[in-house]
């Protein structure tokens, strides 16, 4: 395991921010780290890379406890905070060449993202846009070619042109083995680029499963016009939520196509809509149910 | 370690450079009005010597020899001290916490730094910043003094600017101390402000009592360890007034290595 959190709590004076929270990342995966705002998902990120104590359970990367003065870890970690802060008189080159040299690193990466991103590095951080720090943040965090990416909140800022261009960035990270933590409100973004995603909500783990096991869970949304009789189809195993309105029957379904298309062939239908749940129906209903 | 090194020094050269010229040009400038014939320097000396015992104490007792030594220790040392303690409390706030009020912290604790190497190279700079900026001021005062003929006896003056680097080095250590337990940059200005000008008035207190007092309040203030001007007129420093602000520096800053090192960062 690259990363390991066991039992993880953390309190802000009387308020508990995290608690008893386990979740690993093993080498090589992308895995999302999911919640609303105030959930934890930056405190337990903080707790990693040693900017918060914990107040019980351990946090381990690569099998050694984080802490606040681990300079041999951190050399191998590249973080993109989230609402990113750089000293304003810096210019994008400073901050970005400041993390390289602290690593010893050379900048042949850093040259590759720069092309990638489109940014002109010459200019000062206090003069930057949102988007164009949020690139500057990208950059540092890759550019010294770390062996554990942890991004938070990484494609905020960004265009969406930017943001297809930050998934391939991140795809060719995984393609070279990386193991890469990013914390995200998109889930679009979790769908398409993570392996394993692992929820939170109010300080708890609510889920933690690989995402072809989340795709499983997704139920598929159908809507039937037809003007025989649906009723038997509520006895299916699988059918929920089955509603019947002016000729149009919509029911959610979780489980084998083939025994749904048995039970289908023999009725004449004069339209089918085939959705699947999207990833915010299922975040919702999740939330929604530990609530 | 180097890239915190070159990351400071370029973050402080530029306002370095500005303090530096403003001091120099401060201390020509008081060379410069010196009044340089007698009849002038006597009604100065016949002005001060109407005002009360107290009021020549806290001046320092050089001025009576109606030098420019003297007239230097009325109107640049005295200040000297402050001046450079007001740039002790703005350089050193920035060391951390201005960083963590602007939350740029992140960033900088993220790279492979131990909190204890950053606080102690930045100090470094700032040290080496308040040795720049007072070499400065001691070679503009040194070309003054050429310049217009006076005797200037180098050995003492190197070692009153020594006295006031070394003391001013204490001062700042002081304030890391107070800055690692602190994150609001403008209410650590503040309290540093304060602070700095309490303990001026302490000290100018302490000698316009012109008696002798107990060492523990004697030497209470990081200002009482500034001995321009008994150094001027003897021409010898008491070394304690050297080790000791050397001693406390070192002290205040290790002790806030090792505050830093446990401290969380909650932004």
């Amino acid at each position: 395991m690259v990363i390991q959190i066991e039992g993880l709590s953390k309190d802000y004076g009387r308020k508990r921010v995290l608690d008893n929270i386990s979740f690993s990342v093993k080498k090589g995966e992308i895995h999302g780290f999911l919640g609303p705002n105030g959930a934890g998902k930056t405190t337990t990120i903080r707790v990693l890379l040693g900017f918060l104590l914990s107040n019980g359970g351990s946090a381990a990367i690569w099998n050694e406890p984080v802490s606040m003065n681990n300079v041999a870890q951190r050399r191998r970690i590249g973080y993109l905070p989230s609402d990113i802060a750089f000293p304003p008189n810096m210019t994008g080159n400073e901050v970005i060449d400041f993390a390289l040299q602290t690593r010893g690193a050379k900048s042949e990466k850093k040259d590759k993202l720069v092309k990638a991103l489109d940014i002109d590095l010459r200019t000062k951080v206090k003069r930057c846009s949102k988007g164009m720090k949020q690139k500057i943040g990208i950059i540092q965090a890759l550019a010294h070619d770390p062996e554990l990416l942890i991004l938070d909140e990484p494609t905020t800022g960004l265009d969406p042109l930017m943001q297809q261009v930050f998934h391939d960035i991140l795809f060719e990270e995984h393609r070279q083995g990386k193991t890469i933590l990013v914390s995200s409100h998109i889930l679009s973004d979790v769908e398409l680029l993570c392996d394993k995603i692992t929820m939170i909500r109010k300080g708890e783990i609510i889920l933690t499963e690989t995402m072809d096991e989340v795709n499983k869970r997704r139920f598929k949304k159908i809507s039937l016009s037809t003007h025989e009789d649906t009723a038997a189809l509520a006895h299916v195993a699988g059918i929920s939520n089955l509603v019947t309105e002016n000729g149009v029957t919509s029911f959610y379904y979780q489980g084998d196509f083939n025994v749904i298309l048995q039970m289908l062939s023999p009725m004449r239908i004069n339209n089918i809509d085939i959705n699947t749940m999207t990833m915010e129906d299922l975040f919702m209903k999740y939330y929604h149910k530990e609530a | 370690m180097s890239a915190v090194l070159k990351q400071d020094i370029r973050k402080h050269y530029l306002s370095v450079i500005v303090w530096a010229v403003v001091l120099a040009s401060y201390a020509f400038s008081v060379i410069y009005i010196f009044p340089n014939n007698n009849s002038n320097m006597s009604e100065v000396v016949s002005l001060l010597e109407v005002l009360p015992e107290a009021f020549n104490a806290m001046l320092g007792q050089a001025i009576f020899s109606g030098t420019v030594d003297g007239w230097m220790q009325m109107n640049f040392y005295s200040m000297l001290g402050l001046i450079m303690a007001f740039y002790t409390i703005l350089t050193v706030c920035t060391i951390v916490t201005r960083e963590i009020d602007t939350r740029t912290i992140e960033y900088t604790l993220s790279q492979p730094i131990s909190r204890a190497t950053l606080i102690l190279i930045r100090f470094l700079v700032f040290a080496l910043s308040t040795l720049v900026i007072m070499l400065t001021a001691f070679v503009s005062e040194w070309g003054t003094y050429i310049y217009y003929g006076y005797d200037m006896d180098i050995t003492v003056h190197f070692l009153l600017y020594a006295n006031f680097f070394v003391t001013n080095l204490m001062i700042g250590g002081i304030i890391l101390l107070i800055s690692v337990f602190m994150t609001n940059y403008n209410r650590l200005l503040m309290i540093g402000i304060a602070v700095v000008l309490a303990l001026y008035v302490l000290t100018i207190a302490i000698q316009a009592m012109n008696a002798d007092p107990e060492p523990f309040v004697k030497y209470i203030s990081p200002f009482s360890y500034m001995q321009s001007d008994s150094l001027l007129v003897s021409g010898k420093i008491e070394m304690h007034n050297l080790w000791v602000p050397v001693i406390a520096c070192a002290g205040c800053v290790a002790a806030s290595a090792a505050v830093f090192r446990r401290k969380e960062i909650k932004i």
